[in-house]
C-alpha cells in the first residue's frame, strides 16, 4: 500500500482576476497530522475546499488513495467516490439545523451509505460518547453551545471512518473558553493515528499535535517542515515574522 | 330587556331574513368556497414548489419561463385574469364552466405568489448545511429532501398560511364569473329581500369564521414545526 493518501500537483484556482492558489504541490501521508498556517487571505481555506470539491480548481492533479484524478475535469461519480473517503469539519460547524445531534451523525450513514438504521445509531452513539456528548443525543443544534456543535460536527465527519479528515479553522468561530474541548477531541483523533489536514490559527495545536506544518502566503506554500523544526529554527524570514506577530497577539 | 324586545319588533323582518338565510349562506360556503379554496391552493402549491425549485436549481430556459410567468401573473389583476379565462377564452373556442375557470385562475395566480415565498425560503437555508450534506456523501436530491426542503417549509409556513387565508376571501371574486359561492349566494338573498347591510355583515362574519379556523390551524402547525428552532 502506498504511503501517501493524497498527492496534489499543480493545483491552481482563481476567482475572477484574483489568483487564490498558485501551483500548489502537497502530499499527505497516512497517519500524518498536517497543520496549514498562514494569515487570512493566503488561500488555506480555498485549498481545503478544492480538495473536497466544494470549490472547483482550475487546474491540477490529485492522486487520492492511489487513484489519479484531474481536478478540473473530474466527474460527479469520482467526486462522490473521493468524498466517501473523506470527512470535512467546517469553521461554522454547519450542523443540519432540522436534525438532532444523533441524527446529524447518522444521516450520512443512513441516507448516503445505506447503513441499516440500528447499526448507524449504534455507531452514532458510540461517536457521541467519544466526543463526550452522548447525553445530548436528542438536542437540536440551536440548543447546544458552539463547542458542543463543533464536537458533534467532528463526530459526523468521522462517522464513515474516512481516510483523511479536513478541518477548516475548526476553532475560529468559538468563544475562547470553548476552544479547549474541541482541541481535546482533535488531539484524541490524532493519537488514534487518523490522517488529518488542519487549517488553523491554533499555534499550540500546530506545535504539539501536528507532525508537519505548511505555511501559506499569497496562494503559495512558502514553507513546509516538521513542526518542531518549523517553530524552533525556521530560516524563512516571512515565517518568523508571522510567528512573532502571533506570539505578540497571544501575549496581549 | 324591554329595549331588546323593542329593537326586535322594530327590525323584525330584517332579523328574520338574516336568521333564515344563514343556512343558505353557509351551505355554498362549505360546498363551493371551501372546495374552491382547497383545490386551488393545492394546485397552487404544486406550481409554486416546481417553479421555486426550478429557479433555486438554476435550470436554464425553464428558469426564464418561470420568471416570465411570475412577472405576468403578479403584474395583472386577479379579476382581469378571471374575466380573460371565463369570458375571453370562449372566443378562441375554449369554453369552461365557472368553477373550473375559477380553479384554474386561482391556482395559476396564487402559484406565482407562493413560488416567490418558496424561493425565498429555499434561499434562506444556509449554504454551509448543503455543503455539509455533500461532505457526508449525500447527493443533490438527498440534500434537498432531507435538509433543504424541511427547513424551507418551516420558513415558508407562516407566509403560505397568509396566502391561504387570503385565498379564502379572494374566492368571492368568482361571483363575477357565475360561480354561486358564498358571496354570490348572499347577493341573491339580499336582492330578493331588499336586505343589504345585515346580510353583508353576516357573510363577512362567516368569512371571518373561516379565517379564524385557519389561523388556529396555522398556530398549531407552527408549534409543531418549531421543534428545531429557538422561537
Amino acid at each position: 500500500m502506498e504511503n501517501a493518501i493524497i498527492k496534489v500537483k499543480g493545483l491552481k484556482k482563481t476567482f475572477g482576476e484574483l489568483e487564490v492558489l498558485k501551483e500548489i504541490d502537497l502530499t499527505v501521508n497516512r497517519g500524518d497530522v498536517v497543520a496549514v498556517l498562514g494569515s487570512s487571505g493566503s488561500g488555506k481555506t480555498t485549498l481545503l475546499r478544492c480538495l473536497n470539491f466544494l470549490e472547483r480548481a482550475d487546474e491540477g492533479k490529485l492522486s487520492f488513495d492511489g487513484r489519479s484524478f484531474d481536478l478540473a475535469s473530474i466527474k460527479k461519480a469520482e467526486i462522490a467516490e473521493i468524498r466517501a473517503k473523506t470527512g470535512f469539519v467546517f469553521q461554522n460547524y454547519n450542523l443540519f439545523a432540522n436534525k438532532t445531534a444523533l441524527k446529524n451523525v447518522t444521516e450520512g450513514l443512513i441516507i448516503a451509505r445505506r447503513v441499516p438504521r440500528k447499526e448507524a445509531e449504534e455507531k452514532g452513539l458510540e461517536l457521541l460518547r467519544k466526543v463526550g456528548l452522548e447525553d445530548k443525543r436528542d438536542y437540536y443544534p440551536y440548543q447546544l453551545s458552539g463547542g458542543q456543535q463543533q464536537r458533534i460536527a467532528i463526530a459526523r465527519a468521522i462517522a464513515a471512518d474516512p481516510e483523511i479528515i479536513y478541518f477548516d479553522e475548526p476553532t475560529s468561530a468559538l468563544d475562547p473558553e470553548l476552544i479547549g474541548e474541541v482541541l481535546t477531541v482533535m488531539r484524541e483523533l490524532a493519537e488514534e493515528g487518523r490522517t488529518m489536514l488542519v487549517v488553523t490559527h491554533e499555534m499550540s495545536f500546530a506545535e504539539n499535535v501536528s507532525n508537519r506544518v505548511i505555511f501559506m502566503e499569497n496562494g503559495a506554500i512558502l514553507e513546509e517542515a516538521p513542526s518542531n523544526e518549523f517553530f524552533r529554527n525556521t530560516k524563512n524570514e516571512r515565517v518568523r515574522a508571522f510567528l512573532n506577530m502571533i506570539s505578540k497577539e497571544e501575549e496581549k | 330587556m324591554q329595549w331588546l324586545t323593542e329593537l326586535y319588533e322594530q327590525n323584525k323582518r330584517v332579523i328574520d331574513v338574516a336568521i333564515q338565510s344563514f343556512p343558505k349562506i353557509i351551505v355554498p360556503g362549505l360546498t363551493v368556497t371551501i372546495p374552491l379554496t382547497i383545490l386551488s391552493f393545492t394546485f397552487a402549491m404544486v406550481i409554486a414548489i416546481a417553479v421555486a425549485m426550478i429557479q433555486y436549481a438554476r435550470v436554464p430556459v425553464l428558469r426564464q419561463i418561470s420568471r416570465f410567468y411570475i412577472w405576468v401573473i403578479r403584474g395583472t389583476p386577479l379579476l382581469v385574469q378571471l374575466y380573460l379565462v371565463f369570458f375571453g377564452l370562449p372566443s378562441v373556442g375554449i369554453v369552461l364552466d365557472g368553477f373550473t375557470a375559477a380553479v384554474i385562475v386561482f391556482s395559476i395566480n396564487e402559484g406565482a405568489y407562493c413560488a416567490e415565498t418558496m424561493r425565498s425560503a429555499l434561499e434562506a437555508v444556509p449554504v454551509g448545511q448543503i455543503e455539509a450534506g455533500y461532505c457526508v456523501g449525500m447527493n443533490y436530491f438527498q440534500v434537498m429532501r432531507r435538509i433543504v426542503l424541511p427547513q424551507a417549509f418551516r420558513t415558508a409556513f407562516p407566509p403560505l398560511s397568509n396566502s391561504l387565508i387570503g385565498m379564502v376571501k379572494d374566492t368571492s371574486l368568482a361571483a363575477n364569473i357565475t360561480v354561486v359561492e358564498m358571496f354570490m349566494a348572499t347577493q341573491r338573498i339580499a336582492r330578493a329581500n331588499y336586505v343589504t347591510l345585515a346580510l353583508y355583515i353576516e357573510v363577512a362574519l362567516v368569512y371571518l369564521l373561516f379565517s379564524t379556523v385557519l389561523t388556529f390551524i396555522q398556530r398549531r402547525g407552527e408549534r409543531r414545526l418549531n421543534a428545531y428552532t429557538a422561537f
